[in-house]
């Protein structure tokens, strides 16, 4: 108990720079979110869309319609459809089922094909319509009607709708949260990686670890101290940018994308604080650690796109961030935002990129097992 | 008494030096043993080997009766140690660092107080209680480091060179207080490069070199291994050198030396040999300033019984 009565002792003294951090940090997530609420830049450009159909039933071309209010509709030839997406002449390359639309009025859940330039975000805002239109149809259809009704009630409630179609304040909500998100990487690692990389360097030093270690209270009794006293490290930073994102975004956190979106950055603090754990051990140095934190935290977030969106950086930028668990937690969340109600068994990409987060966490894990034997030995 | 640590024929190699070899003392009851060594003796070594903070090669260490290893907690319950390098928290107050350490040892709160108050008083950091360890001298943060290691009242108690670097002052608080926490009971093993230091403190003293015993014994016992009687200094304006030689060929005389107005003088052992001196500068006239002598110091039994001073 001493151990982590201490720690948390020494812990009081990072509380001015964890609230400096969340300050300003939540000053420019408050302007980012205004800004990109006002500016819906990205979802004015209508995508391309190229579609691979064979049925010419009614749904089918009540959907299509419905896609050519908000898209470009390509004709293209089949051979041609891949180099397209490449060269990025098509957004998105839809592929409907050959039984669509018997399937979808059986409720089978039909699904269609989706193949997208990655990290586009058109494609993004393309994908998130069609959803919307699929949701509304789904909702309809539970209530066995006939096709014709279905897609008078579809088409009643779009239009119900239509001048919300570009600025659907869900959508936005949770693109804005989308935004949050990546940028928070930013803090949490920052946080994280500090305040734990310190901890860990002030128990760890050489002399006070001499100290411990002669005294009756077992090794690993105070390593469960300080473990425990890292994980209320995490979940504090957790808890904090969960709250400011339910203040920020209520309608759009408490759905299946702002579950998931918690879930994510979660896994994210998790792997923040055992980098934090390994570079404490690594590093003795206090200013060597901050300043440490600076490079890799900016540096990182920046690569990875915790600040601009993926899309825009170059692919060389993009290989180089793959090294970074804040590459994949932001490709995590921009999966979670073009999730919807009807494609949640498309959580593939999703738990992927929570799964390679988690791996960094990991690898961190066992570095320090490493290191920690690797000290051991020297002696 | 009876032997509260017994250490034989301890071994430990760093690579390729051998720091400590076929090491065997025992340390007694309330006694305080001195270690004494120059700079990479091996003093540091032993203490780690002896805290099983360091595997050694062969060798067996008993402390209290029971064979000591890494977890022998009920040993280490009894055991304080200070070391050589400072060991606090920067991010802790004077005071939560005793309580921080102490209360590794000591479970109940009440008893922990009381216990890192007296550390304080021992040490004399009453005035100093709050501040941090960047705000402290290098004498006061000596005496913190101190605090830390013996605060739980342990019965044994290690000092690793807790003098090195500290000023007057600091140094006299810190021998008072070891002495004070051997009056009430404990057991201490002090190891320092300053025979000073040993000489006042000391029951028994060990003296280390290249990581063997050269000599144990007390301050008195240690002294009768050299065959140095006194050194006298004298100051003469001004000494011819067929003076000089003369007083090499007085009775006794061992060694003489003559530089910058000073003229030193060594005897073996042997009676009489200051009225012999002054007899004979009596009738050679000869005019001096200052006279002084000197007993031998554990320096002149170290530089004898390996050729080098104690210090560098
Ligand atoms: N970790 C180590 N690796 C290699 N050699 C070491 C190590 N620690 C000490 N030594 C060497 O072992 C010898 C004994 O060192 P030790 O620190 O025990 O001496 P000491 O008597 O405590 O010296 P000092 O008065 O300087 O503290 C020295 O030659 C030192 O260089
Ligand atoms: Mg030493």
């Amino acid at each position: 108990m001493i151990v982590f009565s201490n720690y948390l002792k020494i812990l009081k003294q990072y509380t001015a720079f964890v609230v400096l951090y969340v300050v300003i940090f939540t000053i420019f997530s408050i302007i980012f979110t205004i800004y990109s609420n006002d500016n819906p830049t990205f979802a004015v450009q209508k995508p391309n869309i190229a579609i691979i159909n064979n049925e010419d039933t009614k749904l089918v071309k009540s959907f299509l319609d419905y896609i050519k209010t908000t898209s470009n509709i390509v004709e293209m030839d089949s051979e041609d459809l891949k180099d397209a997406l490449f060269y990025r002449k098509v957004d998105l390359i839809l592929t409907f089922p050959p039984n669509f639309t018997n399937d979808f009025l059986n409720n089978d859940n039909p699904e269609i094909n989706i193949q997208r330039v990655p990290d586009s975000s058109r494609s993004i805002y393309a994908i998130m319509y069609l959803n919307r239109y699929l949701n509304i149809a789904s909702l309809y259809n539970s209530n066995n009607v006939t096709m014709d009704k279905l897609i008078e009630y579809i088409e009643l409630d779009l239009k119900l709708e239509t001048n919300i179609v570009f600025n659907n304040k869900n959508t936005t909500l949770l693109s804005s949260a989308n935004y949050f998100y990546n940028f928070s990487s930013y803090s949490i690692l920052a946080i994280s990686v500090s305040v734990i990389g310190m901890m860990m360097s002030s128990f760890k030093l050489k002399t006070i670890q001499r100290r411990n270690m002669i005294s009756p209270m077992s090794y690993s009794k105070q390593n469960n101290s300080l473990f425990l006293g890292n994980l209320l490290v995490t979940m504090g930073v957790w808890l904090l940018f969960t709250i400011l994102g339910i203040c920020f975004f209520r309608q759009a956190i408490f759905s299946a994308n702002g579950v998931l979106f918690m879930i994510n950055s979660l896994v994210f603090s998790i792997t923040a604080s055992s980098m934090g754990f390994f570079i404490g051990n690594v590093i003795n140095n206090k200013e060597a650690i901050s300043s440490i934190v600076n490079v890799v935290a900016l540096g990182s977030s920046f690569i990875c796109g915790a600040f601009v969106p993926q899309e825009i950086l170059g692919e060389s930028v993009l290989k180089i961030a793959k090294f970074f668990p804040t590459y994949w937690f932001v490709k995590g969340n921009n999966e979670i935002v073009i999730l919807s109600k009807l494609s949640l068994d498309k959580m593939e990409p999703i738990c992927i990129n929570i799964i390679m987060t988690l791996l960094f966490a990991l690898l961190f894990f066992m570095l320090n097992k490493i290191i920690l034997k690797f000290r051991l030995k020297e002696n | 008494m009876k032997n509260v640590i017994e250490v034989k024929k301890l071994n430990k190699k760093y690579k390729n030096l051998q720091a400590v070899q076929d090491l065997s003392f025992e340390v007694k009851e309330k006694e305080i043993l001195g270690l004494l060594g120059p700079n990479g003796s091996g003093k540091t070594t032993t203490i780690n080997c002896l805290l099983s903070l360091l595997n050694f090669d062969s060798g067996s260490i008993n402390i209290l009766g029971k064979e000591m290893t890494p977890d022998a907690y009920d040993i280490k319950s009894k055991i304080g140690v200070v070391f050589q390098d400072v060991a606090v928290f920067e991010e802790l107050t004077v005071i939560e660092n005793i309580t921080y350490f102490c209360g590794l040892y000591i479970k109940d709160k009440k008893i922990r107080n009381r216990y890192v108050e007296e550390a304080i008083d021992l040490v004399g950091l009453n005035d100093f209680k709050d501040f941090y360890p960047k705000k402290l001298s290098g004498g006061l943060l000596r005496r913190l480091n101190i605090a830390c290691g013996i605060a739980h009242k342990p019965s044994i108690i290690f000092l690793d060179e807790p003098t090195v670097a500290v000023d007057p002052q600091s140094r006299n608080n810190i021998l008072e207080g070891i002495k004070k926490l051997n009056k009430e009971g404990a057991t201490i093993i002090y190891t320092t490069h300053y025979m000073e230091e040993v000489e006042i403190l000391c029951d028994r003293i060990i003296i280390l070199d290249k990581g063997i015993i050269i000599a144990s014994g007390t301050s008195k016992e240690l002294k009768e291994l050299t065959s140095i009687e006194e050194k006298v200094t004298i100051e003469i304006d001004d000494l011819k050198q067929e003076i000089i030689e003369e007083f090499k060929k007085l009775k006794n005389v061992e060694n003489v030396s003559y530089d910058s107005k000073l003229l030193y003088i060594t005897y073996k052992k042997g009676k009489d040999n200051l009225i012999n001196l002054i007899e004979f500068m009596k009738t050679k006239k000869i005019k001096y300033n200052k006279f002084f002598s000197e007993l031998p110091t554990l320096n002149d039994v170290f530089l004898e019984l390996t050729g080098k001073e104690l210090r560098d």
